[in-house]
């Protein structure tokens, strides 16, 4: 049985921001929900909501865009997955093929939580209850000839506590509904929509005094990347700081290693080559996502959101020096193990000439 | 002096093994592709002791498995791993469940043997329990795929296939038929998919 008092909670501050942005919106609030798809673990559903970005004034019927956003109900315990899934599952697939105006259109991941799970593996998303935005909209066509086509989407999701279970969903959603319909869930709909918009992962350059961030390699054994965030004097502070990775093709990440720093949140991320049979490319980049910062009370001072949790993401791009895991193929740049090499053998060759000038005396 | 010098060789050993120890503990313990391939030693089904070094000079696959796992088991009612197997007699196919014998999802291997028989899973299955092996190669999810070259080097390291959706690329097949031509798999690494392996806490 899914609580009431949950659901609230978890989209009560989504209606709120989104209420404090409805004054701007002049538009007749129409939306649309899809049917719930339900099983044990979950139910979901497509969403959808006339966009603010139509022309201001303009009645319904008229050029604008559908916003749309898959939406999860999870029993306690259970989860679905951020872009990375991490150790173990898979985000959800959601298909569009059969809906051509939406053929091009994927999910955005808002700011993931970490799972930790038996034995030291670790899997991100969210527990509860989550919207994932869908991105681009749908636009309706200015001169409105005819209903719109409903939406008919396939989605492949897994659903994991320890346990996950693979599902597959077939979502509909009215849009013609989500043009015309006007009323108090059409409000509603419209503020989770901007409200899990809203609070998708920003480019540091996006929010006012933002840190600066800095990605450096640290070669060693044990090689990693080490990510400063340099949040000292800036609008945003840490509470309860994590940092996500996406899923990268050459190498493995491990659990990020947080210390708060003199210069700001540092992040020391052990990171190691999946393939040692392909050379490595000069440089690579990685796409991050920093989670757990709060608006400074005085910077808020004048935000409705100051009370949310702020999440960066970013890329940055690195050098990857002549790196290579333990076991190395050979003519891969060691030169630690060249030179320790060298001196073992100039080590050996001394005590032989010593050893033999003793015996010689 | 000596004492001191003692004490200071003493201190600076147990740095350098618990050094060692949190550096091979962590995650990053995995196998790389080109890493030789870790050996083992496991019990099959019937009790019966199989190890790596049985199959010297061939291609091994190694399937992560777990009955108790829907992604596990949607795979065989599938008969995805049988038939890529199938298709491909010139590898060896092992099944190695890493399952901790305390976790809700072991099963006793009388329990595993008719789960076989039902999927029509004839290659070999080995019990981990201890989730040792599983540790070495990085075992992450049920299932999750290895092959071994017949040079004893990890070839491939990743999911069975690109998972659920319309149209999936098998990526152990094309593997194996890349290794059979004398090529190397591309891709060599993907992100494997599924239940976590249930090792012990």
């Amino acid at each position: 049985m899914r609580s009431m008092a949950r659901l609230c909670s978890t989209a009560g501050p989504a209606l709120w921001l989104g209420l404090a942005f409805y004054p701007l919106i002049a538009l007749p609030a129409a939306a649309a929900t899809g049917p719930w798809v339900e099983n044990e673990q979950a139910r979901v559903r497509l969403v959808a909501a006339r966009s603010a970005r139509g022309p201001a004034g303009s009645s319904a019927g008229s050029a604008a865009t559908i916003d749309l956003g898959l939406e999860f109900e999870l029993e306690t315990g259970w989860h679905v997955y951020w872009s990375n899934s991490g150790d173990a599952g898979y985000p959800p697939r959601l298909d569009l093929s059969r809906t051509p105006a939406l053929a091009g259109a994927r999910l955005l991941f808002p700011a993931p939580h970490r799972f930790d799970l038996p034995g030291g593996l670790v899997s991100f998303g969210y527990e509860d209850h989550v919207l994932y935005p869908i991105a681009p909209g749908f636009e309706v066509p200015a001169d409105g000839e005819g209903p719109l086509a409903p939406v008919l989407a396939r989605l492949d999701y897994l659903v994991c506590r320890e346990e996950c279970i693979p599902y597959t969903a077939e979502l509909t959603l009215d849009l013609e509904a989500a043009r015309r319909r006007d009323g108090p869930e059409g409000v509603a709909t419209r503020a989770r929509l901007a409200a899990t918009r809203a609070s998708l992962p920003a480019g540091p350059g996006a929010i006012a005094g933002a840190p600066q961030v800095t990605l450096r390699v640290e070669p060693g054994p044990a090689s990693s990347l080490v990510l400063v965030f340099a949040t000292s004097g800036g609008a945003l502070r840490a509470a309860g700081p994590d940092l996500f990775f996406e899923v990268h093709p050459l190498f493995a990440l491990d659990r990020p290693q947080f210390t708060a720093a003199a210069d700001g949140l540092r992040f020391r991320v052990p990171f190691r080559a999946l393939d040692e049979t392909r050379p490595l490319p000069a440089t690579t980049t990685f796409a991050w996502t920093l989670t757990g910062l709060e608006r400074d009370a005085g910077a808020a001072a004048d935000s409705s959101s100051g009370a949310l949790g702020v999440a960066l993401a970013g890329s940055a791009t690195v050098e990857i020096p002549h790196l290579r895991n333990s076991e190395s193929p050979p003519g891969a740049g060691r030169p630690s193990n060249l030179w320790m090499g060298v001196a073992l053998l100039a080590g050996v060759l001394a005590l032989f000439l010593l050893l033999r000038s003793r015996r010689s005396r | 002096m000596k004492t001191r010098n003692a004490v200071a060789r003493h201190l600076a050993l147990c740095t350098a093994l618990l050094a060692g120890g949190l550096v091979s503990t962590s995650a990053q313990a995995a196998v790389a592709v080109g890493d030789s391939a870790p050996a083992f030693e496991l019990l099959d089904l019937n009790g019966k002791k199989v190890a790596l070094s049985d199959f010297a000079g061939k291609t091994v696959v190694l399937e992560w498995i777990n009955p108790e796992c829907p992604v596990s088991r949607g795979y065989a009612e599938k008969k995805i791993m049988i038939a890529t197997a199938a298709a491909h007699p010139e590898a060896v196919w092992l099944g190695i469940n890493s399952t901790h014998a305390k976790h809700a999802d072991f099963v006793a291997p009388a329990e595993h043997l008719a789960y076989d028989s039902k999927q029509g899973i004839a290659y070999p299955v080995l019990y981990d329990s201890s989730g040792e092996v599983g540790r070495a190669y990085g075992a992450k999810t049920t299932p999750h795929m290895f092959i071994i070259d017949g040079a004893g080097k990890v070839a491939y390291n990743g999911a069975i296939d690109s998972g659920p959706g319309a149209a999936s690329t098998n990526y152990v097949g094309a593997a194996l038929t890349a290794l059979a031509a004398g090529k190397r798999p591309d891709p060599a690494t993907t992100k494997p998919m599924g239940c976590s392996v249930k090792y012990a806490d």
